[in-house]
């Protein structure tokens, strides 16, 4: 198995010692257990004040061990890739099972993968850094002779490639290797001492072109000079409850946050989700179908199989307002007697697997945006957010806006500044009213945070009308 | 085969003088144990072993970073050699260089920032998570289900070296303490947590009292709603507080201002807030979460005041942002392994004022009482605020009822001109020691009105 060499080549761990490790994991009264071998690479870019003067490299590899028995999991990782460290942390992250009997002895078994969402030619990581530089260069360029108001273009650039090797309890041995990039362009434009920035960008889990494609740079550009331009006659924003609009695509954070994160398994079995003891339930209006999608090619969110080699598959979170399933691992999953749905993740071989999104959004519906506008008589229509927070027990969760406007009698009006949404996961979906046609899931910046685990992400909405939102701005 | 991470540290640094380079490298060895158990069961017992160098090399006024866990010399070659070679494809940057040699220094004795003789056990560490959750749990009926306990611990050996032959080193460690206690009624469920984090284990508040406290927070907001949209004076708890004191400190860390993105650009010796306001950052406060004996780039620390009497004093600078705004570095350069320093903060400190926090809550009419921030809300460019948030609810002076699903909107520069008590009570167990604060008025965001 041509991927496996890195850990043979670099580290002696041949199978014969993967498969000796295995069975120390298995000893005694074990449910589950895995090894998850890691190398990761990554770069980093800094454009500012018209040059890249910061670059970094970065290279890190280890291993984690698994052990789980009833609701326990012992784990131990460590970045010494040798035989003594390794059986070191399957001894001990086996100390959490009961002892008994002696080693386990199952043989490994190699499976290539049956697809692969994110080959690619060459990967990015591996594009000369002259390549990435000159790219950066452009873009200072092109966004600095956009508006003579820009004062500053810092452009963030980061790429990495991981090569994981999964080694099951069931003797699987799975391979991935994942590239991912993600660019952000953030300009500073200033008017009579009004400073106001504005931000955009994309990335995925594909090739280095994809930047310069479909003038997918120069779209990003015009879009942060706009959003920082238009907050510079920002209002102050309205507080109180009123219609939402939200735009399409990155306002799917909505979802992620509302919806995605009190689905997630671990919260349900442990009772501290609001959504606890819900499916079946009517939680949203029958024009919401909410799916979580580790399938789709190329995109950030994306997996060909998740950090314990399950692959990944499209979930149903919200099937026409009534809530459906839960987000797995296999932890959860077993102790839930469900299956688990591929979304057991981790933010490397240094943390514990935990059921997390991939790509998360709504399915179009029919309406017609401008029609969805035109409906509000007052209200505010947000298209671009910082991002947000939930506390999944109570369903409570905020978003706040980077880029929001008034809507007056079915216009859309003047930008206001600084309006925070906030909202109870369970309730605000039985709130739309309208569903655009216009599904589109944002461009790959997204990263997800729980319990100190950072993961990448896809979001996505389709415009939609909320009846009734709390909006906290500063005019009363 | 294995080396200690001086000997990596020496390697690395004797490579990039022989490239006829100036460089720095950071390495970093730790082990840390974190034993979670919920409902009296274990849950989780995790145990790490981290390890990695960081090399920062100079060819002129290029410069690249790099990193790697992999110790093998043949490795450490291998980082230096790229590294090398991609400086000379980046920019060449005025300024750029190590700090003068002669500036360096290793830093005070005395932080005491290691416990000695402190090896949990994880027997030991699973009994004060169970205690800690019983204490909590028994507080109230209605808490009845729980997020967890969870008890970490471990230690960090930090060794930094420069090619100008500048050389230290020192170990900290660390003992946290967490519980989550979650109520139920009729299906709705409310969740606080608390905490103890300490540099050494015989610090930590007892899991009874870690536990009681996690327990009273939870079963306080038990039945929390939302509150009428309306303009009234707010005080934030010192976690809450917290939140402020970062916003005030990212506007003015050099690369913020240098880049343009803070309100606070070109205000040095203005007065932003109220007489009587203090913020400064203190890396030499003795068992401090924060604390470090050298900055990032080996110079030594030293406490910085950012804001005295509602002036602003100074920004937060490295070598390189201090050069570039003309002023000398305020070391507080801040360093992980991965990337290049920048400048950031240790224990942040809002000095405290002379009001116990029953004091300042007595003294509000109708307001609220913040305990807890959502969201992202602050707009270092503008100073804008808008942040969800939850809390009590104070009338005539006491507590009336809990709030949630509200949010706080305003701007830093009018909050904290109308700053109008400082509380007497710093949280001690954060990197951020703010105590009680209340200001005049925000405006507080609701479903109702």
């Amino acid at each position: 198995m041509s991927e496996s060499h890195w850990l043979k080549r670099r580290h002696s761990l041949d199978d014969s010692i993967l498969q000796s490790a295995l069975g120390g994991a298995l000893r005694g009264n074990v449910d589950d257990a895995d090894l998850f071998f890691e190398s990761s690479q990554y770069e980093g870019l800094l454009l500012d004040e018209g040059d890249v003067q910061r670059t970094s490299l970065s290279h890190r590899e280890g291993v984690g061990a698994r052990v789980l028995s009833g609701e326990r999991t012992g784990y131990a990782h460590t970045d010494e890739l040798d035989p003594r460290r390794l059986n070191e942390a399957v001894r001990t992250a086996n100390a959490i099972a009961e002892q008994g009997n002696a080693d386990q002895s199952v043989s490994l078994s190699q499976r290539q993968g049956q697809r692969d969402l994110y080959a690619v030619g060459t990967s990015p990581i591996h594009v000369a850094l002259t390549d990435k530089i000159a790219l950066l260069d452009r873009i200072d360029i092109a966004a600095r002779g956009t508006d003579p108001r820009v004062k500053n273009v810092t452009v963030d650039l980061s790429v990495e490639h991981r090569s994981i090797v999964i080694v099951r309890a069931d003797g699987l041995v799975l391979h991935d290797e994942r590239p991912l990039m993600r660019m952000m362009i953030t300009c500073l434009v200033e008017e009579n001492g009004n400073r106001q920035t504005g931000r955009s960008g994309g990335g995925g889990r594909t090739e280095f072109g994809f930047f310069v494609e479909d003038g997918r740079w120069e779209r990003w550009v015009e879009e942060a000079v706009q959003q920082a331009v238009v907050n510079l006659d920002a209002v102050e924003a309205p507080a109180g409850k009123m219609p939402v609009v939200l735009g399409p695509g990155w306002p799917g954070v909505l979802l992620h946050e509302a919806i995605g994160h009190p689905l997630e398994g671990d919260f349900n079995r442990k009772g501290t989700s609001a959504f606890c003891g819900m499916i079946g339930q009517r939680v949203a209006t029958e024009l919401c179908t909410v799916v979580d999608d580790g399938t789709l090619p190329g995109l950030r969110g994306s997996l060909n199989i998740d950090d314990e080699g399950t692959p990944t598959e499209q979930t149903v979170l919200i099937e026409k307002g009534i809530l459906k399933g839960y987000l797995h691992d296999r932890l959860n999953a077993r102790l839930m007697g469900h299956q688990t749905t591929g979304n057991g993740r981790r933010q490397s071989f240094g943390h514990v697997p935990m059921p997390r999104m991939t790509n998360t959004f709504m399915l179009a519906g029919e309406s017609d945006p401008a029609d969805i506008l035109r409906s509000v008589k007052r209200g505010i229509y947000a298209v671009g957010f910082n991002g947000g927070q939930v506390e999944t027990a109570s369903g409570r969760f905020v978003f706040t806006a980077n880029e929001a406007y008034l809507i007056e009698d079915g216009k859309v009006t003047a930008p206001i500044r600084g309006a925070t949404l906030i909202g109870n996961g369970p309730e605000v979906l039985k709130h739309v009213s309208m569903v655009g046609h216009d599904l589109a899931l944002d461009e790959g910046v997204g990263t997800c945070g729980k319990d100190g685990q950072s993961v990448p992400v896809g979001l996505g909405l389709p415009t939609v009308r909320i009846d009734e939102m709390t909006v906290g701005g500063t005019a009363v | 085969m294995s080396t200690t991470m001086q000997e990596s540290l020496e390697h690395v640094l004797a490579r990039v003088r022989a490239a006829g380079a100036e460089g720095d490298a950071v390495a970093l060895e730790g082990v840390s144990t974190t034993v979670r158990v919920r409902l009296g069961e274990v849950d989780l017992v995790s145990q790490s072993r981290d390890r990695g160098i960081g090399v920062r090399v100079f060819h002129g006024e290029r410069s690249a970073v790099a990193s790697t866990s992999d110790l093998q010399f043949s490795a450490l070659d291998e980082l230096v050699d790229a590294t090398m070679g991609r400086a000379q494809s980046t920019a060449a940057v005025e300024h750029a260089g190590l700090p003068d040699v002669a500036l360096m220094g290793g830093g005070p004795e005395g932080l005491a920032l290691e416990g000695a003789g402190e090896n949990l056990s994880v027997e030991d560490a699973i009994q004060m998570a169970r205690a800690a959750e019983e204490s909590a749990l028994a507080v109230d009926p209605r808490l009845t289900q729980s997020s967890g306990a969870e008890v970490s611990w471990g230690q960090s050996t930090r060794t930094f070296g420069t090619s100008t032959g500048f050389q230290a080193a020192y170990t900290g460690s660390m003992h946290s303490l967490r519980v989550t206690p979650v109520a139920d009624v009729g299906g709705e469920l409310t969740r606080d947590s608390w905490a103890s984090v300490r540099r050494h284990a015989g610090d930590l508040a007892t899991p009874e009292e870690v536990g009681r406290i996690a327990g009273e927070r939870t079963a306080s907001r038990i039945g929390a709603t939302t509150a009428e949209t309306c303009r009234v004076p707010v005080v934030f708890d010192p976690r809450a507080a917290g939140r402020l004191a970062v916003a005030l400190a990212n506007a003015l860390n050099g690369y913020s201002v240098q880049r343009g993105q803070s309100f606070l650009k070109d205000r040095i010796g203005e007065r932003i807030a109220v007489p009587g306001f203090h913020l400064f950052d203190d890396p030499l406060l003795e068992r401090g979460l924060g604390s470090r004996p050298f900055d990032g780039e080996g110079l030594p620390s030293r406490r910085n005041a950012l804001i005295e009497d509602g002036v602003i004093q100074n920004y937060l600078l490295d070598t390189f942002m201090g050069r570039k705004l003309g002023l000398p570095s305020t070391h507080a350069a801040r360093r992980g392994i991965a990337g290049a320093p920048t400048a950031g903060t240790t224990n942040l400190c809002i000095a405290p004022g002379s009001a116990s926090p029953d004091e300042i809550i007595g003294s509000v009419q109708d307001g609220l009482y913040v305990t807890e921030m959502f969201g992202f809300g602050v707009n270092p460019t503008t100073g804008d605020i808008s942040q969800g948030a939850a809390g009590l609810w104070i009338r005539e002076g006491r507590i009336s009822h809990p709030v949630q699903e509200i949010t706080i909107a305003g701007h830093l520069l009018s909050l904290f001109e109308s700053l109008e008590a400082i509380g007497n009570d710093p949280h001690p167990e954060s990197t951020i020691r703010t105590p009680t604060l209340k200001f005049g008025e925000m405006t507080v965001g609701g479903g109702q009105g």
